[in-house]
């Protein structure tokens, strides 16, 4: 499912003389199977931005594309529910959403409220169960019982037993240790990969950016400074200087050695993509050494 | 909701706000006593005019109380008819059927029914949007500080109190937290049937406490490390200091009630 | 240098009946102005062992020594007024309705008199660049900011030892970058010495020695540099792995040999230059 903004804006209590505007003017589009990173600092907008996507906060202004459906300052809540079936939202500590006496049920209970029946619901939950790296033995299990990772995955299976065809992550690494964060951001690849979920990832990590996604939004004060390929948004130095914002390590070590006249073909976000281009510059190895 | 302004705090910097918060709690109290104590239309004139000043010199403007009053008009009204149609005989009868009756001693009932609600409610919103949260538990624990001799335990209480109003706005915000979560995975708050509505609060409220739980936890285990046995033995950062201010308003008031009882029918 | 710390074979279960202790016979001592990094996975056990030296847990077995004090029931008091905690969730540890407040509430406790206190929250908000916020309350304050204020609190305390229990993991990559600053400037300017658990590499680089904990035993026990140059398998131990260590093995993976061992980043930069020069 594409994603289209055009000239959105949201006033947080529009209309009050406690009015706060949290965005303003934002336009983007995320294509089909798209895999779009949001970044920027604390405040500036992204989890406003987020929340316009399945209008659990409806704009002040312009319109929102998600598929077939618009949404607009005038839409109702009764039109939404077929507009959030297809939009998973995995927020910051998504396992705080937990509530059911089993996790099986848990799971399920998404499903159901969008119509599914309950045997299929229960199939799908054992389904997710496996996609997020627990066993069945896990089903009859009180949620509230697991380790805090554990309670992660359940609550993500319950966003995924949807069927989503958009997956919306709010920083849904944070807290969890090294491999932890790994097995995570590997699964939602794999889930872009094998099932064409377009994914949406607001993060703080620039390493993860770099491996994963297609375009960067870089979010500041309420606007949206630019939406491009990694590539382009990082390889702009003076830019990633003004505007304030990290950038991959590979990068900034890349950048480095530039400073040193090392050139590069163009700018290495991650370590292997270092590691090629280091290769062919490589005394003996490299295919065009000077 | 949003309109609801009863119990919330409106930061400006008035008199009214700077009082010492013992000083305006048990002026309240008073207050509150004295309006029962009226009874002819010039010593509620005199209550009104003290009730105008009070809420001018806070410069909260007027329109925002009345806005707040809102809320609690079903209730007013509902206890102004009540009083207008079941009060008993007296005066000029308007109106008549079956137990109903409108009599001219049920319309001045009403009326003054009406004047007293109104005057309390002006007179407790001024308090709290006048007053933090914190400053009214403050200012509570140390009025009650007496009830210590009685094994009352008023530091416990007052530290319990302080540690709730603490923690409102963040469960406030877990709460928004959890129902954007759930609302995502198809629950509609606030729709349908009054089972429907109460079974959709489950998701928010299982949530909800879990965490609370958490939070309480971790909490006690902070206050430990930090050097929390118990709240008897402990300094005071936080102090009340009575001011001039305080003294002059408490001899307006006196005025004021000395003016009341000298225009009320004995 | 003296120990200030002294674990000797600690054991603990949460409940009497559970199969694996979460700590088992764990020994091992800190010297005073140390810094000690505690790595492994979530739910290793790093977090029980910090709280069981301050006391925060009833231990059976074993023996911890704060100070030349033997923690038991009795000195458990003397021996937290050694220590100050900071622990992962910057909400869950704001007792104070503001900033001040929030200062004041560990020198409340130990009963100093206001015309005390006053002063200390005053000196030690401006240690940490909160003073423009003193009359805030927490609701106002982004997470780094909550977890200075929190280390204002300490400051006020004055203790010889620092704990920090994940005291960075809830913040954003700046957040994490000045209350580490924060921390190292503190450590020098007061002697503390400082227990930090965490999985973020930089945190554990500032470390004199890492202390590997996995299914609560300790497992290790190393330099930083030594630790480090595992690599890849650090994600096993709980740790980020530096991108030095990426680079190594990407580059390892192409036919390319580097020499064994941690690099720092400039290091790394370095040997490569030479490298690339030497056509």
């Amino acid at each position: 499912m594409a994603i289209t903004f055009e000239h959105v804006g949201y006033t947080y209590q529009a209309g009050t003389p406690m009015a706060t505007p949290a965005l303003s003017d934002v336009s983007f589009t995320v294509p089909d199977h798209g895999y779009l990173a949001i970044i920027g600092h604390t405040g500036s907008g992204k989890s406003t931005l987020i929340q316009q996507i399945n209008a659990l906060l409806k704009p002040t202004t312009g319109k929102i594309s998600v598929d077939d459906f618009t949404i607009t300052p005038q839409t109702t809540n009764a039109d939404l529910k077929p507009l959030r079936r297809h939009v998973g939202m995995v927020f910051q500590f998504p396992e705080s959403q937990l509530f059911e006496e089993t996790i099986q049920r848990d799971i399920a209970f998404g499903p159901q409220n969008f119509g599914v029946s309950e045997d299929e619901a229960n199939q799908r939950a054992l389904n997710m169960l496996e996609t997020v790296g627990l066993d069945e033995s896990f089903a009859d299990r009180s949620p509230f019982e697991l380790s805090g990772g554990q309670m992660r995955r359940v609550a993500i299976a319950g966003v995924l037993a949807m069927q989503p065809k958009i997956l919306v992550l709010d920083e849904p690494t944070a807290g969890l240790d090294p491999q932890g964060r790994l097995e995570m951001m590997t699964l939602f690849n794999r889930l872009h990969q094998e099932q064409g979920l377009t994914i949406i990832l607001v993060t703080h990590q620039m390493e993860d950016v770099a491996a994963y996604a297609d375009e960067v939004a870089v979010m500041q004060a309420g606007k949206l400074l630019t939406c491009a390929t990694p590539q382009e948004v990082f390889n702009d130095s003076d830019w990633v200087q003004s505007s304030d914002i990290a950038v991959p390590r590979a990068a900034k070590f890349a950048q480095r050695l530039s400073d040193r006249g090392v050139k590069w073909d163009q700018l290495p976000l991650t370590a292997d993509q270092l590691a090629d281009q280091l290769v062919q510059r490589w005394p003996g190895m490299g295919a065009h050494h000077e | 909701m949003s309109n609801f302004i009863f119990g919330r705090y409106l930061p400006l910097n008035s008199i009214v706000h700077r009082l010492d918060p013992r000083s305006k709690l048990l002026l309240s109290f008073c207050y509150l006593i004295v309006v029962f104590l009226a009874n002819s239309w010039l010593s509620y004139a005199i209550l009104i005019g003290f009730t105008l000043a009070a809420i001018l010199s806070s410069k909260i403007s007027l329109g925002f109380f009345l806005k707040g009053l809102r809320p609690m008009l079903w209730l007013i009204a509902f206890t102004v008819v009540v009083q207008l149609l079941f009060s008993p005989a007296g005066g000029h009868v308007y109106f008549h059927w079956t137990i109903l009756n409108i009599t001219q001693a049920g319309l001045v009932n009403s009326g003054v029914i009406f004047i007293r609600f109104l005057l309390i409610i002006m007179m407790s919103t001024l308090l709290t949007l006048s007053t933090q949260p914190l400053d009214i538990a403050t200012g509570l624990s140390s009025l009650m500080k007496p009830l210590r001799w009685v094994r009352i335990p008023v530091d416990t209480l007052a530290m319990m109190l302080a540690i709730a109003l603490r923690f409102v706005p963040t469960l406030m915000d877990e709460a928004t937290k959890i129902m954007n979560a759930q609302r995502a995975r198809g629950v509609d708050f606030g729709e349908g049937g009054l089972i429907k509505q109460a079974k959709s609060f489950i998701p928010l409220m299982v949530p909800l406490f879990m965490s609370a739980f958490n939070r309480a936890e971790d909490l006690s285990t902070a206050m430990e490390a930090r050097g929390y046995r118990d709240s008897e033995h402990r300094s005071q950062y936080r102090i009340l200091t009575w001011q001039r201010r305080d003294t002059m308003t408490w001899i307006v008031f006196l005025m004021v009630l000395a003016a009341m009882l000298a225009t009320r029918r004995w | 240098m003296e120990n200030i710390i002294e674990v000797q074979h600690l054991s603990y279960r949460y409940q009497d009946t559970d199969e694996r202790p979460a700590l088992d016979d764990i020994s091992f001592t800190v010297k005073a102005g140390e810094w000690l990094a505690l790595v492994g996975h979530n739910g290793s056990g790093k977090s029980t062992l910090a709280r069981a030296v301050d006391g925060l847990l009833p231990f059976s077995e074993g023996t911890v020594t704060v100070g030349g004090i033997k923690l038991t029931p009795d000195t458990v008091w003397q021996v937290r007024e050694k220590i100050g905690m900071i622990f992962q969730n910057p909400d869950n540890q704001f007792v104070g309705a503001t900033v001040e407040d929030d200062v004041a509430f560990g020198l409340e406790n130990r009963q100093i008199s206001r015309a005390e206190m006053v002063p200390r929250v005053k000196a030690a908000l401006d240690e940490v660049g909160m003073q423009a916020f003193a009359q805030r309350e927490p609701g106002a304050l982004s997470g780094g900011q909550k977890q200075r204020v929190a280390l204002a609190g300490i400051v006020a305390i004055a203790p010889d030892i620092l704990i920090l229990d994940e005291a960075t993991s809830m913040l954003d990559p700046q957040g994490r970058r000045d209350m580490l600053a924060l921390v190292q400037h503190l450590r020098e300017e007061k002697h503390l010495t400082v227990i930090s658990i965490t999985h973020d590499i930089d945190e554990a680089a500032s470390a004199d020695r890492i202390l590997v904990i996995d299914d609560g035993k300790l497992v290790e026990e190393a330099k930083p540099a030594e630790i480090f140059a595992q690599g890849e398998r650090l994600v096993h131990l709980g740790l980020d792995v530096p991108f030095t260590a990426k680079l190594k093995q990407a580059l390892q993976d192409r036919g390319i040999t580097v020499p064994a061992g941690y690099q720092t980043t400039t290091e790394m930069e370095e040997w490569l230059w030479q490298s690339l020069s030497n056509t």
